[in-house]
């Protein structure tokens, strides 16, 4: 009779906690409502594509006002992430609802996404092996197939190629998160005891299945050396998902990095692994660009670069991280639709050809500058003020700990600012400086709603500089503490 | 007491901008006119200034006696284990800055009037140039740290598109090296700023970035890392003396000294005339006024124990910049290689840390502000008529061109130091200074007399060769266009040519604005300095 009392109690828990989930189920709702449309509408309407793009955002902007009573109850880092992810992928869908037309198999697009999404909530949120690793491969498989979505050979080569290395991958982690299990006869991270189990055990069985975890969620991240797969993937696939893709798994892998931190970051060797690819990561990801010639392939590598300085933040403090997170969502939205653009009215994607552009789309290229400036890290943009908090927070950690790698992490970090104004400055440079032949290129029309919402984004990131009180009263105000 | 003057003077020039991007471009002709009405207002409102100006207050680093002074709440958060972030719209006018003020507006003043024939993309030409009016301007009357940094930083964009896009044939790689020196000099300053801000106590609690506070050593908690008693090491060095010449590094880059000054005459040498003109004349004196405002008022323990290296590269800037301009073929390159020269005599100056020598290098920024724009417009106005600038394709302009050639001779005597003009007062108070020191050695400054006299042998060489002999250019076309100054031209080197004369009779025009200022700055110095 009390077994039954508990268990009743333990349920009744059980379907309160479950209203945190609304979030998740609207979209898998949204999912299954797009998957019946598409069935019964595919290719008998006009506007189908639209359709089915409008229904998804609809059910994308109830999921984030879910997630805003969910962020209001337990206002925690986890939830207010989830709210930057969902705000992600309406901006994705909101993007992706301008092209409509060009958006092939339109039904499939927005349900695999929709799929990648659950995924990062689900890593955002969980401190369970199962869960995790259940968010990771439902991100990942469909991030495999969203990437073969231009339908030509790069993009299937890209694909398979990310499939492969992401196989590998997640046959690590998953045989590390075995090993812990096994290890720690638990599931929940957050009842790991590792320094005790380290005693029973011993050391090198621990450290290795917590290194090839953590190898698993680095891959995720594009963090060097497991960044080899991201270039070729963010060339060839649409460049909206290259967005979507930029940022999503990013943040969410950062979230459960957050959430994993005081269990896994017990020894002074993960957190060395992780400072170290951090440098790495910078200093690798910024040299690498500087040779690239394409301009999604550029972005690629800064984001790998962008990868290290989010890890900074990751050590710095949580304010900083979310700032530069947020901003930094903001900013490759931003950038990577202004490449759409370019490549839709030009069909261009070399930087090189981008000569003389300026002239021809003089506001595209005013944008492109605000968001690159903001990328390298410059006044008066918002990226600026991101950098600002990162180093400070970074430079008072090492004012505490007097731990030398801290004091790297933050020269390596300046120092890679320099390097990386030469490479985004190259696009700048080849639309208004570099003179041009006058080399005729085919015109398009692109839609002129995409350009505004541009430049609304890139507004914000101007208005994050001048005015960030609001911004910053928001984050602060996120229980960290847990 | 808040005053409205400066903000005035920072953001009119903003609206010039909006009014040029309005403005549709059919009405092209217009930019210049709206460009040259906003430095007019300027000019009106420098003279309020001027006149409102108090000479007996002091400044340097007492709140009380800025003048002009704004300070408005800019971004304040009471954050969680952070403390509070603080950053202020805090700007004022001391003696110091005044002085750079004027000679801003001066300098922008002439620069539009020699942009009077720009007519390629005017557009965008009018508006970035008015974007660097606001912050150059910005950039001297801020007196918190966040803002200066703003302002400085402010200014590379717009100048990296201004040589960029309307330069000569290698304006490409001129613009980005000019970007890339100069981002770099920077991060070293926010390195700096960083560590300062997180050092500085806000009298009201957290930490504050105002320069003011951080001149005040009783704002440092005893283990802050840049605390004047603080015995934080980087490396192995004092974190303070660290941090004095990574700010030092910084603006050597700006002013620029030798070795890091190999940025300017390529940045010159491509830029169109007008932005050369707005480099030399401003843009060079902000890394002198950084180290002042910033670098030896924020730390004068490390200034004290280094100047003999700031004294050093000042003089290795005066002779390597003389020899390089005596080895020129370019007349444009010979006047960059020339303000690589005269600039080293602010860093001597300021070394000293006499009165005399840190008046001297004050006014040397300004007389040389004057006097370089002058030199650059003088080039430009040869290269307006055939395009080519080279030395040897000319010879005997005099007899074609006497009264270019009256205003080349004026200029080129007031660069030198002739008695008389303002290169002479400067450089005699410099000299005095730097003898009188007990902080630089002899030989350095006998060394640096060394530069004027191959001051003297470049410009003397330079006048014989291009201005004297039989009358020749290179290419019979040219012929005919080499006619002499025209009205407008006259217009630009009027003003100048006359300061440059006026400061050089009647010095205390600028010194007076600066005196108190700067007696009371190098007392500062020394006080807090030895005190540690």
């Amino acid at each position: 009779m009390e077994y039954a009392s508990q268990l009743n109690n333990q349920l009744q828990n059980t379907i309160a906690l479950l209203s945190g989930y609304w979030p998740e189920f609207i979209i898998v709702i949204g999912l299954v409502v797009t998957l019946i449309i598409d069935l019964i509408f595919f290719n008998k309407e006009k506007n189908s594509n639209w359709w089915i793009g409008f229904v998804n955002l609809v059910f994308l902007i109830l999921a984030f006002t879910k997630q805003v009573d969910v962020y209001s109850y337990f206002s925690n880092l986890g939830e207010f992430m989830k709210l930057v992810l969902l705000f992600a992928g309406v901006l994705f869908i909101v993007f992706s609802l301008t092209q409509t037309h060009q958006t092939k198999k339109a039904g499939e697009y927005y349900i695999i996404f929709n799929g990648l999404l659950i995924g990062a909530l689900l890593i955002a949120k969980s401190t369970n092996l199962l869960v995790i690793y259940l968010g990771i491969e439902m991100m990942s498989i469909s991030a495999y197939v969203l990437s073969a979505f231009s339908f030509n050979k790069n993009s299937a080569e890209a694909s398979l190629k990310y499939l492969l290395f992401g196989a590998v991958s997640s046959a690590f982690m998953l045989f590390g998160m075995s090993l812990l299990y096994g290890f720690t006869q638990t599931l929940n991270i957050n009842d790991f005891e590792l320094l005790h189990t380290v005693k029973v055990i011993g050391d090198l069985p621990i450290k290795l299945a917590v290194f090839m975890t953590m190898f698993g969620f680095l891959f995720k991240i594009a963090a060097t050396p497991m960044h080899i797969w991201s270039p070729d993937v963010y060339e060839a696939t649409p460049t909206f998902v290259v967005a979507a893709f930029s940022v999503i798994p990013k943040l969410a892998v950062f979230v459960l990095l957050f959430n994993i931190a005081d269990k896994f970051l017990v020894f002074p060797e993960v957190e060395l692994l992780l400072q170290f690819t951090a440098i790495l990561s910078l200093t690798i990801g910024n040299f690498a660009a500087l040779w690239q010639k394409n301009a999604k392939r550029m972005l690629a590598y800064s984001s790998i670069a962008h990868t290290g300085f989010l890890l900074i933040a990751f050590f710095a403090n949580m304010q900083s991280f979310v700032f530069y997170g947020l901003v930094y969502l903001i900013m490759n939205f931003a950038v990577f639709g202004l490449v759409k653009v370019v490549e839709q009215k030009f069909s261009i994607t070399d930087i090189e050809q981008y000569i003389g552009l300026g002239k021809k789309i003089p506001l595209i290229g005013v944008l492109f500058v605000v968001a690159l400036i903001s990328l390298t890290g410059l006044p008066p943009t918002a990226g600026f003020t991101a950098k600002i908090l990162v180093f400070s927070g970074i430079w008072e950690k090492y004012l505490t700990n007097h731990n030398p790698v801290y004091l790297s992490l933050f020269v390596f970090g300046l120092f890679n600012t320099v390097v990386s104004l030469f490479y985004y400055l190259k696009i700048p440079y080849f639309m208004f400086i570099k003179k041009s032949n006058e080399v005729i290129l085919n015109e398009h029309k692109s839609s002129t709603v995409l350009t505004y919402l541009i430049g609304s984004l890139v507004f914000v990131l101007i208005l994050c500089f001048f005015l960030p009180n609001s911004l910053m009263d928001m984050i602060y105000s996120i229980n960290f503490a847990q | 007491m808040n005053s409205v003057l400066l903000s005035l003077l920072i953001f009119i020039p903003l609206l010039g901008v909006f009014a040029v991007l309005v403005v549709p471009s059919t009405y092209k002709s217009s930019y210049k006119y709206i460009t040259l009405t906003i430095s007019l207002i300027q000019s009106i409102l420098a003279l309020v200034l001027y006149q409102g100006f108090d000479t007996s207050v002091v400044g340097v680093n007492t709140l009380d006696s800025f003048q002009f002074v704004e300070k408005v709440n800019w971004i304040s958060l009471q954050l969680g284990g952070f403390g509070k972030l603080s950053i202020d719209y805090f700007v004022g006018v001391d003696g110091i800055s005044i002085s750079m003020v004027l000679l801003s507006i001066l300098v922008i003043l002439v620069g539009v009037i020699s942009s009077w024939n720009v007519s390629e993309k005017a557009k965008g030409y009018f508006a970035l140039f008015l974007l660097l009016n606001s912050a150059i301007i910005g950039c001297f009357v801020a007196l918190d740290f966040f803002l200066f940094y703003l302002f400085f930083e402010f200014m590379l964009l717009p100048m990296y598109f201004l040589i960029g896009i309307w330069g000569g044939k290698r304006r490409e790689y001129a613009s980005i090296k000019f970007f890339l020196y100069t981002l770099l000099g920077s991060i070293f300053i926010l390195v700096v700023m960083i560590a300062l801000y997180i050092s500085v106590d806000h009298p009201d609690g957290g930490h504050t970035f105002s320069l003011l506070s951080m001149m005040d050593s009783s704002n440092y908690s005893s283990d802050a890392f840049l605390s004047l008693s603080g015995n934080h090491n980087i490396l192995g060095y004092p974190a303070r003396s660290v941090a004095f010449l990574l700010l030092f590094i910084g603006f050597a880059i700006k002013i620029p000294a030798v070795p890091v000054h190999t940025w300017l005459p390529d940045a010159h040498v491509q830029a169109p005339t007008a932005i050369s003109v707005i480099l030399a004349g401003i843009l060079l004196k902000i890394g002198g006024y950084g180290l002042i405002r910033i670098a030896y008022s924020i730390f004068p323990d490390a200034a004290i124990n280094y100047s003999w290296l700031v004294g050093f590269l000042g003089v290795v800037s005066i002779v390597y910049g003389a020899f390089n301009a005596l080895s020129c073929t370019d007349l444009k390159r010979l006047i960059a290689y020339s303000s690589v020269s005269h600039m080293g005599f602010v860093l001597l100056g300021l070394a000293s840390l006499t009165v005399e020598g840190v008046t001297g290098s004050i006014y040397q920024m300004f007389s040389h502000g004057i006097i370089s724009s002058g030199l650059f417009l003088l080039a430009g106005v040869i290269y307006d008529r055939t395009g080519d600038r080279l030395i040897d394709n000319y010879s005997g302009l005099a007899h074609k061109m006497p009264k270019y050639t009256v205003v080349v001779v004026m200029l080129f005597f007031a660069s030198l130091g002739l008695p008389g003009f303002s290169g002479f007062i400067a450089e005699v108070l410099v000299f005095l200074g730097a003898f009188k020191s007990e902080i630089l050695p002899k030989w350095m400054t006998i060394t640096a007399t060394l530069g004027l006299l191959l001051g003297a042998a470049y410009y003397l060489w330079t006048i014989q060769r291009m201005f004297f002999g039989k009358y020749f250019v290179r290419k019979s076309e040219w012929d005919n266009k080499m006619f002499d100054l025209t009205k407008r031209e006259y217009l630009m080197f009027i003003p100048l040519v006359f300061l440059a004369l006026l400061l050089g009779v009647f010095p205390h025009f600028l010194l007076d604005l600066m005196n108190t200022t700067i007696n009371a700055f190098v007392e500062f110095v020394h006080k807090t300095g030895i005190a540690q």
